[in-house]
């Protein structure tokens, strides 16, 4: 980060300083709402009740790999391998499903273990190792890549296991499995992190390290945990999306790491770590997913769509640092 | 030769070594591979990788990192081939590409200063936003179809070496220079290491910051040019996912992502590893989905032995 | 004997040429607040990091409650129940009160989850217990530095300290929150807490205290009771008769023009109506305590930050420097107090450290001039006697003191017409110190006119043409070093009254 230049910054905060007034509780749940709210006025499609659950089904995947990457970034860490062990997963469970022919109970218990195996690796490499962590999962995101390319020889592998296709396809309730799935883990997540010691310690580690650890916290083993967590809710998400496209495809969720940290910082969380809600996290995956849908029904072009995705990015974060500048020391990175 | 960092010095014989182990496995085992057409070849296809890793290097010297590399070299590629197409210019046409670059760089540098945004999601953010223009502008469609004297850069031949090959070398020699034997290299070290201590000592440290992402911008869009011009048609989702390649060659190349040490060299022979890895996977005709497999290992493998060798150093 | 808490015996420790304590015994007892004072490197923190089991005494015994104590880690440590409260301190900022007060301790329902209730209840309790006014919800972040103070002591009793070592605690706090931090200690005391209290106050110290130790040059001096000695005592005994004779210079009685001159500098919080001239060849001694809001001046006129109010006139000109860049050109050099953060890019070689301010004069067209850059460096390197293996070593491997004169051959490399020396010599051996004087001197000699910026009194009244000592951000008093003594410009940097 730039040394000073106080009196540069002052004036863009002073600038900011107007605007920032109204907009304090420009946060993540008022701006869905207020978007929702305005596609309901304005398109009638909008309206209709199959879009709401069409939103939910396409948001599920983005929601349940970023539940995984928030607990990352609340360390003050990054997964960038979660695209890769998704696609991964994809492929383990469409293969153990449609090739090998085992229970599909089994194929998803022992393909969220292969996640989880994953992340357990860039734990190791980040603890035991001392690589950062942007650099091992960097290389995770190339080897998961390079092992599902293998897998399958690059060609997609279809399924039409009734369980498999199932999970996104199937109703219950009127709502999606793997809505129903999404909304279940979103909610252990959230006890996981807002009602138990785990989670209190999570937020110190990522916090201030150093005190942390003076605390009597074992820092090592919370850090671990976090890109095993990050690995398994990746191989759900893998899971998911194969389900909803009747096949694993070695080229699925190329980039799905950065639309997850973009959600997770979307949702308010800080990259160095301690700040973050996991609800929020939610929040910014459905807010992409409910954007898009708009975007969509509005005609307005795709390309023009990531332009505006990308402003949106930068905007709301410059809008959520600079209202949050000055409340808290800056540190550096680990 | 002066060196700034002591483990620069293991780090980069190191790689010097691991490279020199591959060539001659290689050559021991394939014929084909140690003769000059091949070797012409690694170097051709590592050129575009590398200059793009060489703005890479000096984004992350100074401690920070670049994602829209990719999508800068697709936006300006297509500007360059749009130009091309509806004037026949080909300075112009490669002026507007190298211009495109340099805007886009320079709004990086501008939102990051100005705005202290955190260089990861300010260019995460034009990372999607630019590819978005790419496709705007090329309305979806590829541009093919350049006359040979646009396709020079990418295609053409200087006696028997082609052209990528000597700009990609004359460019890495330009880098080291300016990175080891200049004012600016000394301000990006400094920048690196100690940037409350660099703006003390008296450096613009905001307008270093800015005009090292308008160059990374530039190469960028530098690589398209050639790029384009080998492929004679720019698509517009070309270049998606190199920002990860030329991050992987500067930290294999022993540059340090918390940004004061590292360099040029390192990043250059770590360039080579990876096209000389995957040109021996081809040459063996192992499947080439090997070659991810490889890459990701060869990062692992690497960044464990820079952070033993450190601990080693902090200890002594 | 029962009474005594801690008992040190002849304890001594060395780091590699310097004593820094010699056959130090004193008891503290049961309940007490007892003061450990002395000037800067007399030995204070190394004693108190032998207690806290951050440093291993070379000889000697601590004895808690009458039995010797093995205090090896400071996990040992805190088993006896010693904690310090320390100047940084050690909380986690974007947690709420009642999770830091039991971070790691959290009281739980049954496992893994967390009582928040509870938890909040037991912070409620401990709060209440020092009669302090927190609210359990806010974020740490959020409450002012005094209040995140008494967390410290909180979260330390809630761990059952019963030895609070409490190193500057009223540094960052206003005189109200100092008040309710003495009467917690009070109240501390009287259930049977001990207070070891280090403070530069004198008037703290006779406010709380009821026991002091003073040390100097690591050596224990005296331990007496508070109503037992004066203020005036206290001040002979923390500076001695000794002082060294390494101050050598002639002082310079002619002044020559005026150079530069502050008229009203004030920022809010910081200083107030700062006024001073300063004239060529002149050494210009700003002495105050921690805090007191020198450095900050410094950083006005080099333009770091700028003031709120006032106006610096350099050569005769207004001017306000927008950074640093413009007072290098226009020939102010600043060499910054913390070496580690501010000044020295440490994995970066002496000869990059000694040149990074003067790269345009060792360059043409942005290339380096190897030969001239060289020259630079070694003549820095000569004049200052850097002791290092080459040019090219890293600052890093080097030594305290040769850093710090690193630091200075920046600054007078690029040849000032006003230098501003920021704490210069701290924490480095007697030679290092010295070799510093002397090369300040020797500017002073040639012309250059120098501010110093520091904490160390003999520094100051060794070296300095004129002293103002600064209280709470604004000039106190002007002294002659001629007519002062050690002891007067404690005082009056203590916020005392001249006599």
């Amino acid at each position: 980060m730039p040394g000073g230049l106080s009196q540069e910054r002052g004036i863009v905060s002073k600038g900011l300083f107007a605007l920032r007034k109204r907009i304090t509780h420009l946060n993540i749940g008022t701006l869905l709402i207020g978007l929702i709210v305005v596609m309901l006025i304005i398109s009638p499609d909008f309206r209709r009740g199959g879009n709401f659950i069409n939103i939910l089904r396409q948001s599920s995947v983005l929601a349940v790999v970023s539940i995984g990457q928030t607990f990352t970034i609340l360390l003050g860490g990054i997964d960038l391998s979660v695209g890769s062990v998704a696609a991964f997963a994809g492929v383990v469970m469409a293969g153990l499903t449609c090739q090998v022919e085992i229970n599909p109970l089994v194929a998803m218990a022992i393909t969220l273990l292969v996640g989880i195996f994953l992340g357990s690796i860039n734990g190791s490499l980040i603890v035991f190792g001392g690589v950062p962590p942007f650099v091992s999962t960097l290389s995770m995101l190339a080897m998961a890549r390079g092992l599902t390319l293998l897998f399958t020889q690059g060609a997609p592998i279809t399924c039409q296991d009734p369980f498999f296709t199932a999970l996104a396809g199937k109703e219950f309730l009127f709502v999606p499995i793997s809505v129903w799935i999404t909304l279940v883990l979103a909610i252990a997540a959230i006890i996981l992190l807002q009602r138990t010691r785990y989670g209190l310690h999570l937020y110190a580690t990522g916090d201030n390290y150093g005190s942390a650890f003076l605390a009597g916290i074992r820092v090592r083993a919370i850090t671990f945990s976090a890109y095993a967590i990050s690995g398994g809710c990746a191989a759900l998400g893998g899971i998911l999306l194969s389900s909803r496209l009747w096949s694993a495809q070695p080229t699925v969720a190329v980039g799905l790491e950065l639309a997850t940290i973009a959600a997770v910082v979307l949702g308010g969380a800080s990259l160095f770590g301690g700040i973050g809600r996991l609800h929020r996290t939610i929040l910014g995956a459905l807010l992409f997913g409910v954007l898009s849908n708009s975007m969509n029904l509005l005609t307005i072009p795709a390309y023009v769509q990531r332009v505006l995705r990308g402003i949106i990015l930068i905007a709301v974060v410059a809008v959520d640092i600079n209202t949050r500048r000055g409340s808290r020391p800056k540190r550096r990175k680990k | 030769m002066r060196v700034p960092i002591k483990f620069h010095i293991h780090k980069e014989t190191g790689l010097l070594l691991i490279l020199l182990l591959f060539v001659v496995t290689l050559s021991i085992i394939s014929e084909h591979f140690f003769t000059f057409q091949n070797i012409i070849n690694i170097i051709r296809q590592a050129a575009i990788n590398g200059i793009i890793a060489i703005g890479m290097t000096y984004v992350i010297l100074t401690g920070g990192i670049d994602l829209s590399v990719g999508s800068i070299l697709g936006c300006s590629s297509i500007v360059a081939a749009l130009i091309m197409v509806e004037t026949e210019l080909v300075s112009l046409a490669i002026l507007g590409g190298v211009a495109t670059g340099l805007l886009l760089g320079f709004v990086n540098g501008v939102i990051i200063t100005k705005f202290s945004l955190p260089p990861f999601i300010t260019t995460l953010g034009s990372m999607v936003l630019v590819r978005g223009l790419a496709l705007i502008v090329s309305q979806g469609r590829p541009v093919s179809n350049f006359p040979d004297s646009f396709r020079f850069l990418g295609a053409g031949v200087i006696g028997i070496i082609p052209v990528p090959v000597v700009v990609v070398v004359l460019l890495f020699a330009a880098a080291y220079i300016v990175l080891r034997f200049t004012t600016i290299g000394r301000t990006i070290f400094a920048i690196g290491t100690n940037s409350r201590a660099a703006h003390i000592v008296g450096y613009a440290v905001n307008r270093y910051l800015a005009l090292i992402y308008v160059f990374s911008g530039v190469l960028s869009a530098f690589a398209g040019l050639l790029l384009i011009g080998r492929l004679n048609s720019a698509q517009p989702i070309i270049g998606e996912g190199y920002e990860l390649d030329a991050i992987a060659a500067v930290v294999v190349g022993g540059t340090s992502l918390f940004g004061g040490s590292g360099g040029i060299g390192g990043t250059a022979i770590a360039v080579l590893i990876i096209a000389v890895i995957d040109n021996g996977l081809n040459i063996l005709n192992v499947s080439s989905f090997y070659e991810q497999i490889v890459k990701g290992a060869l990062i692992a493998v690497a960044l464990l032995l820079y952070s033993a060798l450190d601990r080693k150093g902090g200890r002594a | 004997m029962s009474q005594e808490h801690i008992s040190f015996q002849d304890i001594s420790k060395r780091f590699r040429a310097t004593h820094a304590l010699r056959k130090i015994s004193f008891g503290i007892r049961r309940g007490a607040v007892h003061a450990v004072v002395g000037e800067n490197g007399a030995g204070k923190s190394t004693l108190m990091n032998i207690l806290c089991g951050k440093v291993r005494t070379d000889e000697g015994n601590i004895l808690i409650d009458g039995k010797s104590a093995y205090l090896d880690t400071p996990a040992h440590s805190f088993r006896y129940g010693i904690a310090m409260i320390h100047q940084e301190l050690s909380l986690v900022p974007n947690l709420t009160v009642a999770q830091n007060v039991l971070l790691g301790e959290e009281p739980c329902y049954r496992l893994p989850f967390v009582n928040w209730a509870e938890m909040k209840e037991q912070a409620r309790i401990a709060i209440n217990d020092l009669d302090l006014h927190i609210s359990v919800d806010d974020i740490v972040a959020t409450l002012p530095i005094g209040q995140q103070q008494m967390l410290e002591v909180i979260k330390a009793l809630t761990r059952h300290a019963r030895i609070l070592i409490m190193d500057e605690p009223t540094s960052a706090l206003s005189e109200l929150e100092c008040g309710v931090l003495f009467r917690v200690i009070k109240s501390l005391t009287t259930q049977g807490v001990t207070i070891i209290f280090i403070s530069h106050h004198l008037d703290e110290i006779f406010t709380v205290c009821d026991w002091v130790t003073v040390l100097r040059d690591g050596q224990h001096i005296a331990t007496e009771r508070i109503r037992n000695i004066d203020q005036q005592q206290l001040v002979k005994m923390m500076v001695g008769k000794s002082v060294a004779n390494i101050y050598t210079r002639q002082r310079n009685q002619s002044t020559g023009h005026c150079l530069l001159e502050v008229n009203r500098l004030t920022s809010a919080g910081a200083y107030r109506d700062i006024s001073f001239k300063l004239h060529r060849g002149e050494i210009l001694g700003i002495f105050g305590l921690l805090g007191a809001g020198k450095s900050e001046i410094a950083h006005a006129i080099y333009g770091l930050h700028p003031a709120d109010e006032g106006t610096i006139a350099y050569k005769g000109v207004p001017r306000v420097f927008r950074g640093p860049k413009e007072a290098l050109r226009a020939g102010i050099t600043y060499i910054p107090e913390d070496r580690k953060s501010e000044g020295l890019f440490l994995s970066q070689s002496l000869e990059n450290n000694i040149i990074a301010s003067i790269l345009k004069r060792c360059s043409r067209f942005t290339w380096l001039l190897q030969k001239q850059r060289n020259a630079i460096a070694q003549r820095q390197k000569k004049l200052l006697s850097i002791k290092a293996s080459s040019l090219q070593a890293l600052l890093q491997e080097l030594s305290g003191g040769n850093q710090q004169k690193a630091l200075m051959g920046r600054g007078i490399a690029t040849t000032p017409t006003v230098l501003i020396l920021d704490e210069p010599t701290r924490g480095i051996d007697i030679q290092s110190r010295a070799q510093i004087y002397d090369s300040v001197d020797q500017l002073a000699a040639q012309g250059i006119a120098c501010i110093l910026i520091s904490s160390d009194i003999s520094e100051v009244l060794g070296l300095s043409d004129r002293i103002l000592v600064i209280y709470q951000g604004s000039i106190k008093h002007q002294v002659l070093p001629d007519q002062a003594t050690s002891e007067q410009l404690l005082h009056l940097a203590m916020g005392g009254m001249p006599q």
